[in-house]
């Protein structure tokens, strides 16, 4: 109860000061008109002054960086779409790079293909040539084993039957034979 | 010194004067032939004895056949081939005879360069080359 009296006092007390002020201030309210011009006059002087020695400058730098930048920029598209454009360039190379790849891979098998086919059948033809060789060699020893052996039958046979006839035939025999043997030298003439 | 060619027509000339009447060499005569060459010894003589000699022989093998026997052949059957040879070569040969019992049978008759078999042993050997 007692801080609410002390507060309304106080708020009385101001009341009373502000009161006052209001009352100067409107006492001093008003244009001063050769102050005002000559702030103007120094306002402008002043604008002027910064306009040619700081916003200038500064508005050229400006333009300059702006400039820069554009170009900046401009420079930064062109990279792009030249890395673009190479990017393109190159996975066409690539995917050109990877067909001929390709197509020599293909050729490569092909040939390997072929030239394995071409071995084998020479290795084929040899081999076949190898196993008619020997089988004619087989044949040729075979036939001339065959041969050997007819002779040397036919030799001991010839032998055989001229020791028997050495034996056997008789001196009249034998002088039959001579006679014989003389006809048929007459027969010849 | 004579040539290698009149050498040879006069050996020939000589051979003619060793030979008989029936074309045979005869050796009395080229024994006379001999004596004279002996005699004379004309130049090259020692080339004209190899050459004679060459002429003689040759001229013994052309008349003269050899037959080998076994199983004696008898003189009919001589004869009888002394003469068919003598048709076929239409000059006088003479046969001379041989035993070759390897023949076993038969008669192998040969004149000069030409043989004529007709033998066991030669029948046995076609067989062989047949078989």
């Amino acid at each position: 109860m007692d801080c609410l009296l002390i507060f309304a006092a106080t708020v009385a007390e101001n009341q009373q000061e502000t009161g006052n002020v209001a009352l100067d201030l409107a006492r001093q309210f008003g244009v001063n008109w050769p102050s005002f011009i000559a702030q103007v006059v120094n306002f402008s002087l002043l604008t002027l002054v910064l306009y040619h020695f700081a916003f200038k400058p500064v508005l050229t730098t400006l333009n300059q960086r702006q400039q820069k930048i554009a170009e900046g920029l401009q420079y930064a598209e062109e990279m792009k779409q030249k890395l673009s454009e190479a990017e393109k360039g190159k996975a066409e190379t690539l995917k050109k790079a990877s067909l001929e790849a390709q197509k020599l891979l293909n050729d490569a098998n092909e040939k390997a293909k072929a030239l394995l086919d071409k071995n084998t059948q020479e290795a084929s033809a040899k081999v076949e040539g190898i196993l008619q060789k020997a089988t004619d060699e087989t044949e040729r020893e075979r036939q001339k084993m065959i041969k050997e052996v007819q002779v040397e039958i036919s030799r001991l046979v010839v032998e055989t039957t001229a020791k028997v006839l050495a034996k056997k035939l008789s001196e009249k025999d034998r002088q039959d034979f001579s006679s014989q043997a003389t006809e048929e030298l007459k027969a010849l003439n | 010194m004579l040539s290698i060619k009149k050498i040879s027509t006069f050996t020939q000339q000589l051979l003619k004067h060793s030979l008989d009447s029936k074309g045979l060499v005869s050796p009395k005569l080229v024994q006379v032939t001999l004596q004279t060459l002996r005699l004379k010894k004309p130049a090259n003589h020692l080339a004209i004895l190899k050459s004679y000699k060459l002429q003689v022989l040759r001229k013994l093998q052309d008349t003269t056949a050899l037959v080998e026997y076994s199983g004696c052949p008898s003189e009919d059957q001589i004869s009888a081939i002394q003469k068919l040879l003598s048709k076929k070569y239409n000059r006088h040969i003479q046969v001379k005879t041989k035993e070759n019992p390897s023949l076993l049978a038969g008669i192998r008759v040969s004149v000069a360069d030409d043989v004529y078999e007709s033998s066991a042993n030669g029948r046995l050997g076609i067989l062989a080359k047949t078989v």
